[in-house]
């Protein structure tokens, strides 16, 4: 008879009984899946990691190392262009790589993979599982904006010791935009259909939330003028606030409008985060 | 005011209600509230708990500490509960004759389709129960219903005397799975994709891999520990399924057609893994479409169709209860041959089949018309499930 016979003896664990404290509060399973991500990306860090990072330093490159040599002495909201676009650029990538995981990747667990239905066969609840899969956002999107700020730091750009906070804006930023590209993922019935958010809305926020020029003219006024809707508009794309935080980072000031930024992320991230689960709940019992 | 504002925090991470409050997840008693919701008293710590029809659920927590052991269950004090015979401190070999799994009149709709059609049942400890139907019968439907992956349309369902859904973190605790389809994480090594699970299980790292050790060591699986999944055959993912289901200490094993597609040697060896398991007293309940895996394995089986149970019982009773003892079956006959008064004809396809509880007078028959494609048999549970859900194809 080939191997596995059957002719080995149970496991002893399974024959009696032993004392073992299950961990099966909030924390700890939000740690398990959050492991399991973690080492299903690591195991393919290479191929996995190349795009989300590479891709914001050639547009650095391009567009910050290229255009500022035409731009001498120029400031942009008080910041050189370099510094102007790394800080934007940082928060862009973390929206990418949060969107990235919940959108095509998570389309991919949740229809081929079944990867939801083992999670769901053991205690963890939904809410638990799609909350660990946002944790893990976050955590990409804090990793990615360090490494984009360092590499950068490489071509010049110069930090504050505020800096240290990038990973926190990026991690809110990933969290929010893993939870907002959950909500739509929720709607889709087929992989290409993301190509609609992606292109329609993904992308004009990374150019028009004020990641390469400043949109906004300085004060929130009333939408009577042309500049005040502009400015109105900016104010409620989700991903102006990640840009803005960074950018007083690397400015270390803050003021009201800081505040407010700080104030609409939460709101956003709170938000999308019950909408997500709301909506990926009846998607996955269905 | 800290506490106050992380436990606001966790409010928000508590999704839409699906939560009984009797859950007793937090231990102590209930006490409802006159406005709605309910209160949770345990004994040095007061934790308060508002129910609200869909938006959520708020949690007002008493101190810090109070938010630490709200993370930790509490199994309720009082064994009232089916589930508290069997899972109440030092039962785990408990004698309860309690149904684990019982259904009554369950339904499930998809649209107009009804997936699981008015089915009921009881699955008692130790049992082995085999699901039995065509495709699209409803198998997995009522399987994942059992596992709070479905919610249910109508009708009863408990499983280890609790509510699926509502309670799933307690019901699932305590079951394992083994889904149709291979839904390891292919990426990762055959070790650790069973190790991430023991940690959705709620195992810390070292008992997981203990666990996985000994489960591979038992499936002589050990030298691929380390090799990825993609690598493996599909005997040996269909193993490493099994081990991943057994992680935590299942009392109820589900398997949906465990052996579909696999070549006879290994389906040979997962049942003698399962008959091992069912001899150390697990409850099983099994899908499949192979009769002779029921007969293999199941001490009841059921046959379903369309979501309806056709026929319970032990597999050789409903062989004895529906069909003559032979069949003789025939293939290609271009006429329909004199038979003895005791035999019985059924036409399907191209196929002949008489039936009779006398081997001499199929004996006869079959001197007659002997082609290469004629068997005279003994009737077995493929002739009783054909009997029921019918010759032609179903789907
Ligand atoms: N999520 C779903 N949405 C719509 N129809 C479904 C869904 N799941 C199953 N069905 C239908 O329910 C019926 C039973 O399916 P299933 O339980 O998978 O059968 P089996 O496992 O016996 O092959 C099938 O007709 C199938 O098409
Ligand atoms: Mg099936």
């Amino acid at each position: 008879m080939k191997s596995g016979s059957g002719g080995a003896p149970l496991p002893e664990f399974m024959r009696v009984e032993q004392a073992c404290a299950l961990r099966t509060g909030l924390f700890w399973s939000l740690y398990g899946v959050w492991y399991r991500h973690v080492k299903v990306y690591c195991r393919t860090l290479i191929a996995n990691a190349m795009p989300p990072v590479l891709e914001p330093l050639f547009f650095f490159t391009a567009v910050a190392v290229g255009l500022s040599t035409y731009m001498r002495d120029g400031l942009f909201d008080g910041l050189p262009y370099t510094a102007f676009v790394a800080s934007g650029i940082l928060a862009s990538s973390s929206m990418f790589t949060g969107v990235f995981e919940t959108t095509y990747a998570a389309f991919v667990r949740l229809t081929w993979q079944k990867t939801y239905d083992a999670m769901l066969s053991t205690h963890l609840r939904v809410h638990e599982v799609f909350t660990g899969e946002f944790l893990f956002c976050g955590t990409k999107g804090a990793v990615f904006s360090a490494v984009v700020m360092l590499v950068t730091m490489l071509f010049g750009v110069k930090i504050t010791p505020w800096c240290v906070l990038v990973p926190v804006v990026g991690f809110a930023t990933a969290y929010l935009f893993g939870a907002i590209g959950l909500i739509v993922t929720s709607y889709v019935k087929m992989i290409n259909n993301f190509t609609f958010f992606t292109t329609g809305v993904i992308t004009p926020l990374f150019f028009f939330s004020g990641t390469f020029f400043p949109v906004f003219s300085g004060t929130l006024g009333p939408p009577t003028s042309v500049r005040g809707v502009v400015d109105l508009l900016w104010f409620v794309l989700p991903l102006s606030h990640s840009v803005e935080l960074s950018r007083a980072l690397y400015k270390a000031q803050a003021d009201w409008m800081t505040l407010a930024h700080v104030g609409m992320l939460l709101l956003y991230v709170v938000v999308a985060h019950w909408l997500a689960l709301r909506r990926i709940r009846t998607r996955v019992l269905g | 005011m800290g506490d106050a504002a992380l436990a606001v925090f966790l409010v928000a991470v508590v999704e839409p209600v699906d939560l009984d409050v009797r859950d007793c997840l937090f231990g102590g008693e209930v006490v409802l509230h006159p406005l709605g919701g309910a209160f949770v008293v345990v004994p040095g710590v007061v934790v308060g708990v508002r129910v609200f029809r869909g938006p959520g659920l708020i949690l007002v927590v008493d101190g810090l500490a109070a938010l630490q052991r709200l993370g930790e269950v509490v199994f309720p004090r009082a064994a009232a509960t089916p589930y508290d015979a069997w899972f109440g401190k030092g039962t785990m070999n408990a004698q309860t004759q309690e149904p684990i799994v019982t259904s009554r009149d369950l339904l499930k709709c998809y649209g107009k389709l009804h997936a699981v059609d008015g089915v009921s049942f009881d699955v008692h400890p130790t049992e082995c129960v085999g699901f039995l139907g065509p495709n699209g019968a409803g198998k997995t439907t009522l399987m994942r219903m059992i596992l709070s992956l479905v919610g249910k349309s109508g009708g009863e369902l408990n499983v280890f005397g609790l509510t699926p859904m509502s309670q799933r973190k307690l019901i699932n605790r305590h079951i394992g799975v083994v889904f149709q389809d291979n839904n390891l994480d292919s990426e990762l090594a055959a070790a650790d994709s069973l190790l991430v699970h023991g940690l959705y299980c709620g195992l810390d790292h070292g008992t997981a891999r203990k666990r996985i050790a000994d489960l591979l060591a038992w499936m002589e699986l050990s030298e691929k520990a380390g090799s990825e999944i993609r690598e493996l055959s599909g005997g040996m993912v269909r193993r490493l399924m099994i081990a991943r289901a057994l992680l935590n200490q299942p009392r109820l094993l589900i398997l949906d057609e465990p052996t579909t597609g696999l070549d006879p040697q290994v389906r040979h060896v997962i049942w003698a893994l399962l008959r091992q398991l069912k001899r150390q007293g697990m409850t099983i309940l099994l899908t499949t479409h192979y009769m002779e895996e029921a007969q293999q394995l199941a001490d009841r089986v059921m046959i379903m169709d369309h979501g309806k149970v056709l026929l319970d019982g032990a597999p050789n009773a409903l062989v004895e209860r529906h069909l003559e003892r032979y069949v003789l079956q025939a293939a290609g006959l271009s006429a329909i041959p004199e038979h003895d008064g005791d035999v019985r004809h059924e036409h399907a396809g191209d196929a002949d089949f008489f039936y009779s509880n006398t081997e001499a007078s199929l004996q006869k028959l079959y001197e007659r018309v002997r082609t290469p494609f004629t068997v005279l048999r003994h009737a077995n549970l493929e002739d009783v499930f054909l009997k029921f859900t019918g010759h032609g194809l179903t789907e």
